[in-house]
């Protein structure tokens, strides 16, 4: 024990002492030879003679003084102490090529950072558990075969909280609703409240941080309604006001008491917590919409937290019962028996089934990926620039081996080297996360309540991720660095090695432009779609246009509202005219489908519209006519096709007359797909201007106009023209109340929303633009500076062939070709990769092909240039030097 | 010049010890001691003496002192500890039995 602390002791102290020591063993060292010259000298021999004869006897004292050095400072020891070694000869190096260091750190930074970000949005979404009380007992209820947000009846959840013993269950069900502090205001963003039974908040372990939670005696009919806030809401809303406490909120225009705010550290079992917390009592009141808790059509979520001993597995059996029991007299009149019931476990999202199919995580996978990819190509450009320094530093490797260097030394100051470079980028890529997690959270809708602030594990995958970086990009250069033998380190350029170097040299170009390649050709793809969005066509007056969501039960928006809500409505005076559309521009839903005609897929979504949407949306019928009043109504099978439908799909060609050809949707059992008929073969009757109702995804992308025929399922939006969108909205809303209070009003100004959009794709643009530049910046130094580095590296070979008589024209044409060969066949398989990576990347581009020519013609073009000039720059300055002068190089 | 895998293993450090037990001494002299001892028939090189000297002194068999030599020069010598001393014997006894076993092997073919 003791040993051991005086060993770490002086291991800790030897960098301090270690030059007493070191001057102890010169001494001996020395002491040695002067013994063995004098030995010699009382032999007879000369002076000279004695002390060339011991200095051969005694040969290489380096190693043995390394040998006696690891000794004495033991194995732990000496390792930290090398360590340190290691890190000074490192930053030293750095700090005499701070350009190369600085580019590479710089990519690197960039790639770690990004997918850091992208981490850090995957770890708050779904690895970061649920924050509540002991999350190991929650579970959730589900009919089995169903996604768990199809929920349950609000019935079967009463049955089944009064009839179990096995946990206490409880249920919520969310609604977006405007929130404001204000009377009055109702143009405040729309929010996430959270309805939820008596016992929810107790249950889970939801908190106040001030106030009170809602407890079972809110949760009656005919009480107050009162609301809990959310931390953050309270803290941006409220400034922090601790009077807020009893005040009121207004919720969809209605007054609600506050009566408490929730603690910042409680979510539930969501990803993250609502804005605020009502009672399901107070449902029907709040929202003024379709009777739910009268009723019981609504569904909930149901949440139930597992008494001691009680399992998931036998929770869903149990309830299971209990719902066949309660529904054996419904299930004689109505259809098939529901399907049973279970229970599972929700700790994390990551814990729950359905965990992997939420919109916002095949975009963070593909996110992924790219951004990988990203990763990839940095380091490798940074293992491109390494290994360039690696092949300079032959020589000094050759001295370090003479210096009584180990193989196994060399190979960890060269890893030390590039994993030190890791980490500094590291580093420094936690500036960038700082600034991308945030743009990145918006660009993928992560909810404003949720942190985006990176915890442990962000940290530990940031280190990681460095590591990884770090040791990757220096294991090839450290692999050839150690390689390197004595002889040929010292004579360099000579012997066989040189055909070695050769290959070295053939594919660190073609690997350097083949990453180029793809780097650019995706930046310039991105910024060709941001460039297209910017200068997308409107087509019609998204100005003047006002659109007024409906959301009731079907029964409530049927033609006997919507014929009087239309007359109501184009009453106002501020309004011009007043259309139905199944769809609104710009809107959470739209039907969108393939066309196939002669084996071509193209791109349509189908908007659904009344006689008059034309007129009202400003688009000209350019060719045939619009839809009758009778056949909007009935749903006739008669269609209008876009412009641009009729000259790419049509290929120019008449399409009046035409049958809509066969149109399948993209995913034929994806839901939303309610009509059956709703792909039934329609005659195209006319042509209208193309209008840009949502951003389109991909190059091609027309539209298919159908009559709207009777409501379904789902009411139609109104689309209201006005001159005075505010206004109008207003008055129009109004109108509509008075027809029939409990239809929800969503108004939506089609400009604000058209921004929204767009500040989402200039968003990217912000985010991509930075990156692209430096990405080029990055590709072409990288591929400069490899191209410019090989062809000096046979500077000594152009002297030799001048020497002995090529002219300087045939020199200079065989450097270029033997160095442009391998750059053409990088960019070639470059480009091909990134002609099929940019399928990948169609959904993130819209406007342009993912293979759009410009983009990956101007990267090939811009690095062939690139590379043409690193090649014959240095080798016209060669040709034109004096051969003598490049052989004593 | 003899490199230390000329020896058996372990062996340098029982002539050392051995060399030791009788009188301190520097580096080179313990060379020429056992270069003379053996009838010039073992020659030990700084290459393979330093390390194993100074693992000996690690080891706390022997420490180290700086002293005048005899031809006027500072040189470091090396005397047994009291470790050492039972070391040496343990370590002549490892030989004996090793010894013997090789030779009867040896001699038996």
């Amino acid at each position: 024990m003791f040993r051991c602390l005086s060993r770490l002791l002086s291991a800790l102290r030897s960098p301090f002492v270690g030059r007493r020591a070191e001057r102890e063993l010169d001494a001996e060292m020395r002491g040695h030879l002067e013994e063995e010259i004098d030995a010699r000298i009382r032999a007879g021999a000369s002076p000279a003679e004695a002390r060339r004869a011991a200095l051969l006897e005694m040969g290489g004292v380096e190693r043995s003084k390394e040998e006696c050095r690891d000794i004495r400072k033991g194995g732990a020891g000496r390792f930290a102490a090398t360590v340190f070694q290691d890190l000074r000869f490192a930053l030293r190096l750095f700090r005499r090529h701070p350009a190369p260091v600085t580019i590479a750190v710089c990519g690197l930074a960039l790639a770690i950072g990004a997918v850091t970000s992208i981490f850090t949005i995957v770890n708050a979404t779904l690895l970061r558990p649920y924050r509540m009380d002991h999350p190991e007992t929650v579970v959730k209820v589900a009919h089995a075969g169903e996604p768990s947000w199809v929920g349950l009846s609000y019935q079967l959840f009463l049955q089944m909280h009064a009839a179990t013993s096995l946990a206490t269950i409880e249920a919520s069900r969310e609604a977006p609703v405007r929130l404001a502090v204000t009377p009055g205001s109702n143009d405040e963003p729309y929010r996430w409240a959270l309805f939820v039974s008596g016992g929810y908040l107790s249950m889970l372990g939801g908190r106040p941080a001030l106030g009170r939670t809602l407890i079972p005696t809110d949760d009656t009919p005919g009480a107050p309604v009162v609301a809990v806030v959310s931390h953050r809401f309270w803290m941006t809303s409220h400034n922090a006001d601790l009077a807020a406490i009893g005040k009121s909120i207004w919720i969809n225009t209605a007054p609600v008491q506050v009566v408490g705010v929730m603690r910042p550290d409680f979510t539930g079992p969501m990803g993250s917590p609502p804005s605020v917390w009502l009672t399901i009592a107070s449902y029907d009141d709040v929202l003024a919409g379709p009777a739910f808790t009268e009723t019981g059509r609504g569904s909930v979520e149901v949440v139930g937290r597992l008494q001691p001993g009680a399992t998931a597995l036998a929770l869903g059996e149990n309830l299971t019962t209990v719902a066949n029991q309660t529904d054996a007299r419904r299930q004689r009149r109505e259809g098939p028996p529901p399907s049973p019931l279970f229970a599972y476990h929700s700790a994390s999202p990551a814990s729950e089934p359905r965990a992997f199919g939420g919109d916002t995580v095949p975009g963070l996978i593909a996110g992924f990926g790219l951004v990988g990819l990203v990763l990839a190509l940095a380091c490798a450009n940074t293992a491109n620039l390494l290994m360039a320094a690696a092949v300079t530093r032959v020589r000094e490797v050759g001295v370090r081996l003479a210096m009584g260097a180990t193989r196994g030394r060399l190979v960890r100051q060269l890893i030390t080297e590039s994993v030190l470079l890791g980490l500094i980028a590291g580093g420094v890529s936690l500036l960038v996360t700082f600034w991308t997690a945030p743009v990145i959270g918006r660009m993928v809708e992560v909810s404003p309540e949720m942190s985006l602030a990176p915890d442990a594990g962000v940290w530990l995958f940031n280190f990681i991720v460095a590591l990884i970086c770090g040791v990757g990009t220096g294991l090839s250069p450290a692999r050839f660095g150690a390689r390197g033998n004595l002889q040929y380190a010292l004579k360099t350029d000579a012997g066989p090695a040189g055909r070695v170097r050769a290959r070295w040299r053939v594919s660190f170009i073609g690997f350097q432009a083949a990453a180029s390649m793809l780097l650019i050709a995706g930046a310039g793809l991105f910024a060709r779609a941001a460039i297209a969005v910017a200068h997308v066509e409107i087509g019609y007056d998204v100005d003047r246009i006002v659109t007024i969501g409906l959301r009731a039960d079907g029964h409530v928006v049927d033609t006997t509202y919507l014929s009087s809500a239309l007359e109501a409505v184009v009453r106002v005076p501020s309004i011009e005219r007043v259309s139905l559309s199944q769809y609104e521009p710009f809107g959470f839903s739209a039907e969108d489908d393939v066309a196939v005609r002669n084996g071509r897929r193209y791109d349509v979504q189908t908007q659904r519209v009344d006689a008059d949407y034309f007129v009202t949306m400003g688009l000209r019928v350019l060719r045939g006519r619009a839809f009758t009043a009778d056949e909007a109504r009935s749903g006739a099978p008669v269609a209008l096709v876009s412009e641009s439908m009729a000259r790419d799909f049509f290929d120019g060609g008449d399409p009046i007359g035409q049958s809509t050809v066969a149109v399948i949707p993209p995913a034929e059992a994806a839901p939303g797909t309610s009509r059956v008929d709703s792909r039934a073969p329609a005659t195209i009757i006319g042509v209208v201007g193309d209008a840009l109702l949502r951003l389109p995804r991909g190059e091609q992308s027309g539209t298919i106009y159908r009559p709207l025929g009777p409501p379904g399922d789902n009411p139609p939006a109104l689309i209201v023209r006005t001159a005075t969108p505010g206004l109008a909205a207003r008055a129009a809303e109004d109108a509509l109340r008075r027809i029939d209070a409990r239809v929800v009003l969503y108004t939506r100004n089609l400009r604000d929303e058209l921004d929204e959009d767009l500040q989402s794709q200039q968003r990217i643009a912000w985010l991509v633009g930075p990156v692209a530049v430096l990405a080029l910046v990055l590709a072409l130094v990288g591929l400069y500076g490899v191209t410019a580095f090989v062809v000096s590296q046979r500077m000594k070979e152009v002297g030799v062939r001048m020497a002995i008589g090529a002219s300087s024209a045939r020199v200079l044409q065989m450097l270029v070709k033997d160095s442009l060969r391998p750059v053409l066949i990088g960019l070639a398989v470059g480009a091909g990769l990134a002609l099929a990576g940019g399928q990948l990347l169609a959904e993130a581009l819209p406007g342009i092909s993912p293979h759009d020519p410009t983009a990956i013609g101007g990267a090939f073009l811009t690095l062939l240039v690139c590379a043409s000039a690193a090649v014959i720059v240095p080798a016209r300055r060669a040709a034109k030097t004096n051969p003598a002068k490049l052989l004593r190089q | 010049m003899s490199k230390p895998t000329d020896l058996v293993q372990g062996t340098l450090d029982l002539l050392v010890l051995k060399i030791l037990a009788l009188e301190p001494l520097h580096g080179w002299a313990i060379a020429q001691r056992i270069k003379q001892m053996s009838g010039d028939v073992l020659q030990v090189g700084q290459s393979a003496l330093y390390p194993a000297l100074h693992k000996l002194e690690r080891h706390g068999w022997v420490k180290a002192e700086w002293k005048t030599s005899d031809t006027n020069r500072q040189a470091k010598y090396y005397a047994l500890t009291r470790a050492g001393r039972k070391a040496v014997a343990e370590e002549a006894a490892n030989w004996e039995r090793l010894s013997a076993a090789i030779s009867t092997i040896v001699r038996s073919t």
